[in-house]
């Protein structure tokens, strides 16, 4: 990997479950009907959007979760042809000129449907493709996922969920450079990353919340 | 399961027929050859001919699992690392091997290192394919749990297999019982430890179905309660299968029952079967992420 190291950060205090992140990314990616890279999970109820537990005492959260742009990827190690691999910023690639969609990839993941298949010839609402120039076009018979917008990063922008988020809940930089924004609000809260125990370093962190500060009360 | 996994079922449990068959069998023939070279090839001969289109179909099978089989000739461009490449590359070298084997196979002197290179591959393939599901770290998968299910279906293939086939070519059934009755034990062996783990890891997983984390609703694997009993009843109903299986040809040799020992072997290729597809549950994917998708494209749809 080369020196800079790409992160998201996603505040799930701020999260609002809005699902514009899930479009923003479809729509830039120029993502057929059925796949969605990006989604917001709910922490709460057995279905999307409801809260668990019982009146009043209710308890809802969102999770969106996207690739994880590991460190360590499983994926990289599990793809046969080479076609999933890691770029010199960290980012988590596909090549799906070499995807044999073999599914290895998606076994390997330790994270839930990031990934996803697709399984049929790529078709689409819009009669015409949306989204960022250069975004390579979907294969049938092949896996796809996030890839942190790459083609916009490659202009020095941020990827689509950044710009979209309403409550501004996600940050984007390399975390090598400590005037970052992302640096500096990973070092003022307090962040988990998922599935830590799989050894996977993800470049997704979520902050929970501030971290206490010297001499205030908390 | 995370896509029809029928391929893979028939890819893995015919590769380990093959190989469990092809070592057993070659193992018989160096033993008997000590008796009579004569008795050696006509006893094995039959069985080990049959390994070969056992691991083409197995290799054909895989292919209908490819988004894009007509790039299956990639599948070996990342054997650093891949696992599922060294499969690849192993049951090719296995059918390569078998085939010069069964050229030479009259000639002793070549025939014997080919043998125990052929076997070995099979053996290592066998190897490989539990290292692509093992090291996924998936609840199911990860650890010992593979390789003794892997394993342990070439163990009770090979012992099974041999047996039919050598009384098959009409050798003795006490010498096919000299053969073939330590393997049929360790067969019934693996198949008790192998009750004892499916059970364990059952009982141990639905004690954890409740935790409520964001790491469970991340994780790709995702054992309800519901999905682990299904695996429990279908796990223990190919076990059942199999272990009838063993035991009837056990019960034939020793000469309490007479019928024929292709229903055995039957009987435990569908235990085995049931068994994997068992095994192929346990990718435990989620439905939450399937309705997340099915929820937004009917909003987006308008209904």
């Amino acid at each position: 990997m080369g020196n800079k190291r790409l992160v998201m950060l996603i505040d799930i205090n701020r999260c609002i479950g809005c699902h514009a992140c899930a479009v923003a990314c479809k729509a830039n990616n120029n993502l057929p009907n059925e796949i969605w890279w990006n989604q917001v999970l709910t922490h709460g109820g057995k279905s999307m959007d409801t809260p668990r537990g019982q009146y009043p005492n209710l308890q809802l959260q969102f999770l969106p979760l996207a690739c994880q742009h590991c460190d360590n990827p499983p994926c990289v190690k599990a793809c046969p042809t080479g076609a999933t691999y890691q770029a010199d910023n960290g980012i988590v690639m596909m090549d799906y000129d070499k995807c044999v969609g073999c599914g290895s990839c998606i076994l390997a993941c330790p994270y839930k449907y990031v990934r996803q298949f697709n399984e049929k010839e790529p078709q689409y609402m819009l009669d015409f493709p949306t989204g960022n120039e250069g975004v390579p076009a979907q294969q049938k018979g092949t896996v796809s996922k996030c890839t942190f917008c790459h083609t916009l990063v490659a202009k020095g922008e941020t990827p689509a969920c950044i710009e979209v988020c309403p409550v501004n809940a996600r940050y984007f930089g390399d975390l090598t450079d400590k005037e970052s924004t992302v640096f500096k609000v990973l070092q003022e809260n307090q962040h988990l990353q998922l599935l830590t125990e799989r050894g996977t370093n993800p470049s997704v962190y979520y902050l929970t919340g501030r971290k206490p500060q010297d001499g205030h009360k908390q | 399961m995370l896509r029809k996994e029928w391929p893979l079922i028939t890819n893995t449990i015919l590769a380990q027929l093959a190989a469990g068959l092809f070592i057993f069998l070659a193992w018989d023939r160096i033993v008997l050859s000590r008796e009579s070279l004569q008795l050696a090839l006509t006893s094995t001969a039959q069985g080990l001919a049959w390994t070969g289109p056992v691991i083409v179909l197995a290799m054909l099978l895989s292919l209908f699992h490819l988004g894009k089989p007509f790039r299956a000739y990639r599948a070996m461009a990342n054997l650093p690392v891949s696992w599922l490449s060294w499969e690849i590359f192993f049951s090719g070298a296995f059918l390569l091997l078998w085939i010069i084997f069964m050229v030479f196979e009259s000639s002793d002197s070549i025939a014997l290192p080919l043998m125990v290179a052929a076997g070995l591959v099979g053996l290592l393939n066998v190897i490989s394919m539990s290292n692509i599901y093992s090291s996924t770290g998936r609840p199911g998968w990860k650890g010992t749990g593979t390789y003794l299910d892997f394993l342990g279906s070439t163990l009770v293939f090979g012992s099974v297999g041999a047996a039919f086939f050598l009384s098959a070519a009409g050798l003795d059934a006490a010498m096919v019982k000299v053969l073939t009755y330590f393997p049929l034990l360790a067969s019934v062996l693996i198949l008790v430890i192998e009750l004892i783990v499916i059970l364990h890891f059952v009982s141990t997983q639905m004690a954890l179905t409740d935790d409520f984390s964001l790491d469970q609703l991340a994780s790709s694997s995702d054992l309800n309660e519901a999905l682990l009993k299904k695996y429990q009843n279908i796990a223990v109903a190919g076990w059942l299968l199999s272990v009838l299986g063993v035991l009837m040809v056990m019960l034939y040799l020793s000469g309490l029952l007479q019928f024929s020992l292709l229903l055995s072997f039957l009987l435990v290729l569908i235990g085995e079967l049931l068994g994997r597809y068992g095994f192929f549950m346990l990718v435990g994917e989620s439905e939450e992420a399937s309705q997340y998708i099915t929820a937004v494209s009917h909003a987006r749809h308008g209904n």
